[in-house]
C-alpha cells in the first residue's frame, strides 16, 4: 500500500517536472540532467561499450526529451521514457558507427580503462561488465534492462517493441552465457 | 504467477554488482553543460513539435497517402467536358479549334 502511494507521488513529481520543462524552465531541465544523467550514461555505456558514444547518446537523449517532453504522458516512469529514447539513439548510432567498431575495437577497453580512478581494481571490479560486453548487442540490451534497469519482461517487450517470448528467450540465452563464463568466479545464486 | 524468491535475490545481487562496478562512471560536468547549452540555445521546439503531440501510426499515413493519390488520379477524369478545348496545330501556330472556326467563317 505504501509502495503504491510512493509510486503515485513519484509519478506526480515526474509529471510536474515534465510540465516545467515543457514551459522551458531551465532549472527543471538542469534537474532532469542531474537526476538521470548518470544512469543514462551508465546504461548507454553498458549497451554501446564505448564511453564517447555513450556521452553522445546521453546528449541526444536529453535534447530529444526536451523537444518532445509533451509526448510524455506520465503513465510510465520518466526514467523508462528516457531509457527508451536513449536505446533508440544507441541503435541508430550503432548502425552509423559499424565501420568505427571494426577499426576501433581494440581502443574500447582502453577508453573504458581511462575512466577508472583505481587502475589496480580494473580487472576484479569489472568482471560482470566485461562479460556483458562480450554478449551480442540484443542480449546486452535485455540483460541491462532486466538487471540494471530492474524492468520486467513485459516492460522490456514494450520498450523494445518485441514479443515478450522473444525477450524471455534472449534473456535466458544471455543469462546462460554469463553463468557459463562467470562460473569460474561466482554466479549470483541465491 | 509470482517468481520464486531465488530468482528475485539473484536479480538483486546482479543489480548490486553492476551498480558497484558502474558507480565510478559519471557523466562529465562538461557534457552536462553542453546539454544545457544545446537545449536552450538552438533547440527550441518548433511550432509542430510544440502543438502536435499526437503520434500517427504508419498504416494511417499510408492510407492518407493512398487517398491523396486516388483523388489526384480521378480529378482529371471529372472535368467539365463543356469547358474543354481542342487545339489545332497549323502552319501559323497552335490555335483553339473553336476560335479558328469562328475566324475562318468570318
Amino acid at each position: 500500500m505504501e509502495q503504491v502511494s510512493a509510486m503515485k507521488q513519484t509519478r506526480s513529481e515526474e509529471r510536474e517536472l515534465a510540465r516545467r520543462i515543457a514551459a522551458q524552465d531551465q532549472m527543471a531541465m538542469n534537474q532532469l540532467v542531474e537526476q538521470y544523467g548518470d544512469v543514462l550514461f551508465r546504461t548507454s555505456m553498458l549497451v554501446l561499450k564505448d564511453v564517447q558514444l555513450a556521452e553522445d547518446v546521453v546528449q541526444e537523449t536529453f535534447i530529444t526529451a526536451y523537444r518532445k517532453i509533451r509526448q510524455y504522458n506520465g503513465e510510465g516512469s520518466l526514467k523508462a521514457w528516457l531509457v527508451a529514447i536513449a536505446l533508440n539513439h544507441g541503435r541508430s548510432i550503432m548502425r552509423r558507427a559499424w565501420w568505427k567498431r571494426l577499426t576501433l575495437r581494440d581502443m574500447e577497453s582502453e577508453q573504458l580503462s581511462s575512466h577508472h580512478l583505481n587502475p589496480e581494481h580494473q580487472v576484479m571490479d569489472r568482471a560482470l561488465m566485461n562479460e556483458i560486453y562480450k554478449l551480442p548487442y540484443p542480449y546486452r540490451e535485455v540483460i541491462v534492462l532486466y538487471y540494471y534497469q530492474d524492468m520486467t519482461l513485459h516492460e522490456i517487450a514494450g520498450l523494445l517493441n518485441e514479443r515478450e517470448g522473444t525477450v524471455k528467450t534472449r534473456l535466458f540465452r544471455a543469462r546462460q552465457r554469463l553463468k557459463k563464463e562467470l562460473r569460474g568466479g561466482e554466479w549470483f545464486d541465491a | 504467477m509470482r517468481k520464486p524468491d531465488g530468482h528475485r535475490i539473484e536479480k538483486q545481487k546482479i543489480k548490486a554488482q553492476l551498480e558497484q562496478e558502474l558507480n565510478r562512471y559519471h557523466l562529465s560536468a562538461k557534457t552536462k553543460q553542453t546539454i544545457l547549452e544545446r537545449t536552450f540555445q538552438n533547440n527550441q521546439p518548433s511550432f509542430w513539435e510544440r502543438e502536435i503531440t499526437m503520434t500517427i501510426p504508419i498504416p494511417v499515413v499510408v492510407l492518407i497517402a493512398i487517398l491523396f493519390v486516388s483523388i489526384g488520379f480521378f480529378v482529371p477524369f471529372d472535368l467539365n467536358q463543356e469547358q474543354m478545348v481542342t487545339l489545332v496545330q497549323t502552319g501559323a501556330g497552335l490555335f483553339n479549334e473553336d476560335d479558328l472556326i469562328k475566324w475562318l467563317n468570318g
